[in-house]
């Protein structure tokens, strides 16, 4: 099912709830309509057909200014695949505050960003790189730290289009992620006379800002790239088993890194999202990793039957460039094939007319699939 | 089926260049050789093997028929001399620039940035056997070694090769001035931006 082309083309009204998830198989965006041409942007990659930021392209496409609609831009954590592009867009969005993880600002931090971006060997960005842009621009601009449980952004009913109150808030990271993340910084820091590399990012996510947008009753929980922990003080444990933060159920689930199993949390579906949610997700394709996986999908097909993919995972790696016949006869003999880890992007889109009983109505663009036709 | 896979190792972008002068010296050495159709076992050879030094140093030769051999030169088949100007230069027709992500026992899994077709961002990622890199490249291999993988021609006396060449980038070192210098950075950052 794709989205027809003038729908795709219409922005929500006033009064309509937009949840618009973007992923190429490597990387993804959210961009969430509060209401009233406000926007929230979380996390950026890269549009595949426009090579712009699929935040800044999709606006475009349905004819809203980024400038005067985006409110908030959050950058979940650093790795690449979630901020691609992502100082373009707050450079095109001067009225957007921008919120990072508290760990993030700390100078142990930004000496790591600056000496790997002053020194970088390689034509291609990395995350260190859109960071070190953001550090420029937010030199003149205020940001926001991401701490557990703080209200990053508020809209009072008379100004949201649909008489509702609007929050955002951040559930995370808590203070014992950050204080690990630091620890744990030293390890990846380049040695005095090592010979100098291409940053690597650390695996673990254990900063990511897990997102929580309030409208009136209304839920919608974005899980970053958030991975449960054994500590009780870290990961989703410790949002679950707060008593500060709101305590209704979400309706809406971005399901963390990408379905996959070391972020997955019982108590999150049985405890923070009503019976049945709407999950999505992006899914994830580097080297060996390709998540979600066909159990995966199997585990989040026992919380609900409505989940939705930015795309097929058979779908990701295939790569349609073309090259010269000789070109492509010598890669078959040296390395096999090539995988193209940015395939054409996909989009799941949600929209929901605030104060009505009508359901949310659910709109896949060409690449996107429902979760349990993803590996088909 | 494996093709050659040269794997070359470089320090800068001048080296990089150089390596390919440096490939066409050797087949103009290797055609000097071919001339003389010699191969000299001695530590000093009888005829020195630079330019027109070697040309004059055979037309010093007595006219006898043939030079005379001396007793630590071993005589090897006659080649076709094969003229400089029938050596074409490496035909570059694909480029990458490409950083290692993963290092397995056997491969290792790197992310391409296709520097032919001018991309933004590196959007490929290729499986590459270990086994086709020379030990010393081997000891660079960790996440986030930059290299250059290049697929294209050359050719040698008429005969036309296809080479997919992965040159490793022996980069400089991180200095203490390195780590001072972006520490005050980011002490003046951390002082400029103002957080909420």
């Amino acid at each position: 099912m794709g989205i027809s082309p003038n729908k795709a083309i219409l922005p929500p009204k006033a009064d309509q709830i937009e949840i618009t998830l973007i992923g190429p198989g490597y990387g993804e965006t959210i961009l969430v309509h509060l209401g009233n041409n406000k926007r929230v942007v979380v996390d950026s990659c890269i549009d595949s057909r426009t090579s712009e930021p699929a935040a800044l392209s999709y606006l475009h496409s349905i004819g809203v200014n980024p400038g005067t609609s985006v409110v908030l831009i959050i950058a979940t954590h650093w790795h690449d695949d979630h901020v691609r592009g992502i100082a373009k867009t707050l450079e095109s969005c001067p009225n957007a505050r921008f919120c990072i993880s508290s760990a993030l600002t700390k100078e142990q931090f930004l000496c790591y960003v600056i000496s790997f971006n002053e020194h970088n060997p390689i034509a291609a960005g990395s995350g260190v790189y859109e960071l070190s842009q953001i550090l420029s621009i937010l030199q003149t601009r205020s940001p926001t730290k991401a701490l557990m449980n703080r209200r990053v952004y508020f809209n009072p009913a008379s100004e949201s289009g649909h008489e509702q109150e609007c929050s955002v808030w951040t559930l995370s990271p808590s203070d014992k992620q950050v204080d690990l993340f630091l620890s744990t910084l030293t390890k990846y820091m380049p040695k005095i006379k090592e010979t100098k590399f291409r940053v690597t990012e650390p695996e673990d996510n254990l900063q990511s800002i897990v997102t929580l947008i309030e409208i009136g009753n209304l839920l919608i929980l974005l899980g970053g790239d958030l991975m449960e922990t054994t500590d009780p003080n870290m990961g989703w444990s410790v949002i679950v088993e707060s008593a500060e933060r709101p305590q209704g159920k979400a309706c809406i689930y971005k399901v963390p890194h990408h379905g996959s199993k070391n972020a997955h949390s019982d108590d999150v579906w049985n405890k923070m999202l009503i019976r049945q949610p709407y999950a999505i997700l992006t899914p994830f394709s580097r080297g060996a990793s390709k998540i979600p996986t066909p159990s995966d999908v199997d585990r989040i097909g026992a919380f609900t039957s409505e989940g939705y993919s930015t795309s097929k995972i058979s779908s990701i790696s295939k790569s349609t460039i073309d090259r010269p016949p000789s070109v492509e006869r010598t890669i078959r003999e040296s390395v096999g094939k090539i995988r193209r880890i940015q395939p054409r992007t996909g989009m799941v889109r949600l929209r929901y007319t605030v104060g009505t009983s009508e359901p949310w109505s659910v709109e896949l663009s060409e690449n996107a699939c429902k979760l349990i036709d993803m590996h088909s | 089926m494996k093709s050659n896979i040269n794997a070359v190792t470089i320090n800068t972008k001048s080296d990089f260049d150089s390596d390919y002068r440096e490939l066409s010296t050797i087949n103009r050495r290797a055609t000097r050789r071919d001339i003389l159709g010699h191969l000299y076992l001695g530590k000093k050879p009888l005829f020195e093997t630079t330019g027109k030094d070697e040309v004059s140093q055979i037309a010093k030769q007595p006219i006898s028929g043939h030079i005379a051999e001396p007793d630590n030169v071993v005589s090897l088949p006659q080649f076709n001399i094969i003229p400089e100007q029938r050596i074409t230069p490496f035909i570059l027709l694909q480029e990458w620039e490409g950083y290692v992500q993963t290092v397995s026992d056997e491969k290792f899994t790197a992310s391409l940035f296709d520097l032919t077709r001018r991309r933004e961002i590196e959007d490929e990622e290729a499986d590459f056997s270990i086994d086709d890199l020379t030990e010393d490249d081997k000891k660079l291999l960790k996440p986030g070694t930059v290299f250059r993988w290049l697929i294209g021609y050359r050719s040698i006396g008429g005969t036309k090769e296809r080479i997919s060449k992965i040159v490793f980038r022996r980069l400089p070192q991180w200095t203490e001035s390195d780590f001072k210098a972006a520490e005050a950075k980011a002490k003046d950052i951390a002082n400029r931006v103002k957080w909420e």
